[in-house]
């Protein structure tokens, strides 16, 4: 590899010795052209500024809930908005003494084309904007770039201004239509109110409580008619005789009768403990006990059976008596209590009517509230909205929530940037001195003929017997010997000429 | 002249025949030096040294005319260079063994002649005592050699085979330089036509070389890719060198002219300004 390198730097070197004219040629051509390039090429300097668009800011947090600080969204958006602004870039133009009040409109178009396309706009991160600006004159570019980021924040803040401005303006009206929209439902429901006095708030309350009294009076007045219905039906049992006091004395001679069938049993079995059934006291006791048995019998029989025979018995007696203007009394009384019966039903019904009504009323009553409810909510919503709004207008006026300020000023460019004189004339120098070498070496490469001996022996394989040179007599060194001279010469006078170039770029005459 | 080297043509002088004994010699000054290696002793390798050491030299090359031209001389500080030629001899004599050798030089490239690698080649041979080398200039196109020995040519090679009232002494040139002899191409030549097809192209170069023991024939050829010359001239010599100069050869022209001349044939590639 080494070896490689060596070869090729030798053959490079007597390829262009070999060729010193064109390699010469080349040289002072590049070197020249560089040195003018240098010399011509335009100067640019860079001034940015970056500017910090904040939407935190300490307001924020303080006025959370009641007002809202405008967000400039997209800073990109807007500084970018800005620079396709006639007004803005003519103002630009104006600071940076590009036109005064002569200036023509063309040449003002064309001017503002040209410091667009030298502007640049860019985020750098979410927040940040950064606005360079180029031009030859150090000076103008800082103008240009300074007054460019003060019309940024100034737009900026115009933005949110007029943003809140107009949000503050559309609430108010918003809120001022929910009032109307309130009036007219509050007047709908008194006007239906005055058209239905039954419903008056409670109305319905009490007309329940009425129904639910004449409801608990009707059963009650039932209740006493029932008892003195009852009371009739037992008086006029009692009257036609059913009421019992007719058998008192047929069930007083029955139990008697019973007591002497167990005296008499008594006796019976006294006897018997003595004597034999066949005597004659126990077959009379016997005979006693069955005849009153019998007895018994012929009550029981004539109680249940005669029933009527004896009504007459009561027909005349102080109790029927008493019992008559009994039933006479409890008669008038309970046709009282139906006629009161029946009054209190109409009462019911026409109470059962009224609930009807207003039930009716109600509804629509209630129809109408709720869309006053809905207004009245938003109504007050609106209200709350509105001071917010007022706030944050306030604010922006006052440039409270300021969110968009330069972080980074504008600054005036000491270097030029981009290719710079000292750049060209370095390159000058370097590619000036590889171009002849390049050429030489690429002219070399392209004719294909042997320049490299290995490629005899090893690729030819054919024998090498000498390498042979001829030796320089003393005119044809003292002819190369004045070769070198001039070339070193040319190479000097290029040398010269580029170091008079760098100490009139020093001096600051170029 | 490394020892092995020195060894190896030891060997090979004792094995020689004594013909060369009987080769005409020229006469002229005797410019003689002392025999630096001091190992050649047999008696044959006197003999051959006495014959090259008649040769006629009328001028020589000062050091400072030597390094003017780029020849290799005992004044030439650069051991590289030295070194690589002494291999080329080295090999070439190996592949000479006792006989009278031809070599073919030629270059890969048409844009490119091998003059002064032949020139120098033939000079380092010629700096051994007991050997001479001779250039043969075939290539037509070429007079840069004549320049290079300081020669103003009346005939040459081409008036040689063409015509036979031009004996072989008028075209064998004396150099500034020892035991070096010349043979330009001629003046009066046809581009156009084959030169050396004839049958008196061969005489002559066997006439040439049985003129000396150990004598070297470099035979200057245009470039293989481009001369039919060349290729007739391949039939004549015993060895043919390639010179690839740098960066004027691909490798395709390569194959083609290693190709044409033939694996056996090939001595091997000199690389040049490698």
């Amino acid at each position: 590899m080494n070896k490689g390198i060596e070869f090729i730097i030798r053959m490079v070197l007597k390829e262009v010795w070999a060729r010193k004219k064109l390699a010469v040629s080349v040289y002072v051509l590049v070197a020249i052209s560089f040195a003018l390039l240098a010399a011509k090429w335009p100067q640019t300097f860079t001034s940015s500024a970056t500017i910090i668009v904040d939407d935190r800011n300490i307001i924020r947090p303080l006025m959370e809930g009641t007002a809202q600080t405008t967000a400039l969204t997209e800073p990109l958006k807007l500084a970018r908005s800005m620079m396709s602004s006639r007004t803005s870039l003519k103002e630009v133009l104006t600071i940076g003494g590009w036109i005064n009040s002569e200036t023509s409109a063309k040449e003002i178009a064309t001017l503002t084309e040209n410091i667009r396309s030298r502007t640049e706009i860019k985020n750098q991160g979410k927040n940040i904007v950064k606005i360079s600006f180029r031009d030859g004159d150090p000076e103008r570019a800082y103008l240009a770039t300074k007054s460019m980021s003060e019309i940024f924040i100034r737009e900026s803040n115009l933005i949110k201004q007029r943003e809140s401005e107009s949000a503050y303006v559309f609430i108010n009206t918003q809120a001022e239509k929910y009032r109307a929209k309130l009036k007219d439902a509050d007047l709908a429901i008194k006007e239906f109110r005055e058209k239905n006095v039954d419903s008056t708030p409670g109305a319905m309350r009490v007309t329940n409580e009425r129904i639910l009294t004449l409801t608990r009076n009707i059963e009650d007045l039932d209740i006493e008619i029932l008892g003195q219905k009852s009371k009739l039906a037992a008086q006029r049992e009692q009257l036609s005789g059913g009421g019992g006091a007719e058998n008192t004395a047929s069930i007083n001679r029955e139990n008697l009768l019973r007591v002497r069938i167990s005296e008499l049993k008594v006796k019976l079995e006294d006897l018997r403990l003595i004597y034999k059934d066949t005597y004659p006291d126990i077959i009379q006791i016997k005979t006693q006990i069955a005849t009153t048995t019998d007895q018994i019998k012929s009550e029981i029989e004539s109680r249940s059976a005669k029933k009527t025979y004896r009504k007459e018995e009561l027909a005349d007696s102080p109790i029927a008596q008493t019992l008559r203007s009994e039933i006479l009394r409890t008669q008038t009384k309970t046709s009282t209590l139906n006629s009161r019966k029946e009054q209190l039903f109409l009462l019911l019904k026409k109470e059962r009517e009224k609930v009807n009504r207003i039930n009716a009323v109600e509804a629509e009553i209630s129809e109408l509230t709720r869309e006053s409810a809905v207004n009245t909510t938003k109504y007050n919503q609106l209200i709350a909205q509105r001071e917010s709004a007022r706030i944050s207008k306030d604010m922006d006026v006052a440039q409270q929530g300021i969110n968009a300020r330069i972080q980074e000023a504008a600054y005036l460019p000491v270097k030029s940037n981009g290719v710079r004189f000292l750049h060209l004339i370095i390159l000058g120098f370097i590619v000036s001195l590889g171009a002849p070498l390049v050429l030489v070496f690429g002219l070399a490469l392209i004719d294909q003929k042997i320049r490299d001996p290995q490629v005899i022996l090893e690729k030819l394989q054919l024998p090498v017997l000498a390498n042979v040179y001829q030796i320089k007599n003393k005119y044809e060194k003292r002819a190369e010997l004045r070769s070198q001279i001039a070339v070193a010469t040319i190479v000097a006078l290029v040398w010269s000429v580029y170091a008079f170039e760098i100490w009139l770029k020093i001096q600051d005459k170029l | 002249m490394s020892i092995i080297e020195s060894a190896f043509l030891k060997n090979k002088k004792e094995q020689s025949h004594n013909k060369n004994k009987n080769t005409p010699d020229d006469i002229g000054d005797i410019v003689g030096r002392a025999d630096q290696d001091g190992m050649i002793s047999s008696n044959k390798i006197v003999s051959a040294k006495e014959n090259i050491a008649k040769m006629k030299q009328k001028r020589l090359y000062s050091q400072e005319e030597l390094a003017e031209l780029g020849f290799i001389s005992k004044a030439t500080t650069d051991t590289k260079l030295i070194n690589e030629y002494r291999n080329l001899r080295t090999k070439l004599v190996e592949y000479a063994g006792q006989k009278n050798f031809v070599t073919l030089v030629t270059s890969v490239s048409a844009n490119f002649n091998a003059s002064m690698v032949i020139a120098n080649l033939a000079a380092t041979l010629a700096l051994d005592e007991g050997k001479t080398s001779l250039v043969i200039n075939a290539d037509i196109n070429n007079s840069e050699i004549d320049n290079i020995f300081g020669i103003e040519p009346k005939f040459g090679l081409v008036d040689f085979i063409r015509s036979s009232d031009v004996a072989l002494d008028e075209i064998i040139y004396e150099t500034p330089i020892n035991r070096l002899r010349y043979i330009p191409v001629g003046l009066n030549i046809e581009s156009s036509a084959e030169h050396f097809s004839d049958a008196r192209m061969k005489e002559t170069i066997a006439s040439v070389l049985e003129r000396y023991p150990e004598r070297y024939i470099f035979i200057n050829a245009p470039s293989i890719s481009q001369s039919a010359d060349t290729r007739i001239l391949l039939g004549t010599s015993d060895k043919v060198i390639l010179v690839v100069p740098y960066g004027k050869a691909t490798e395709d022209g390569i194959r083609q002219a290693v190709l044409s001349i033939g694996k056996e044939k090939l001595a091997g590639i000199v690389l040049n300004e490698f």
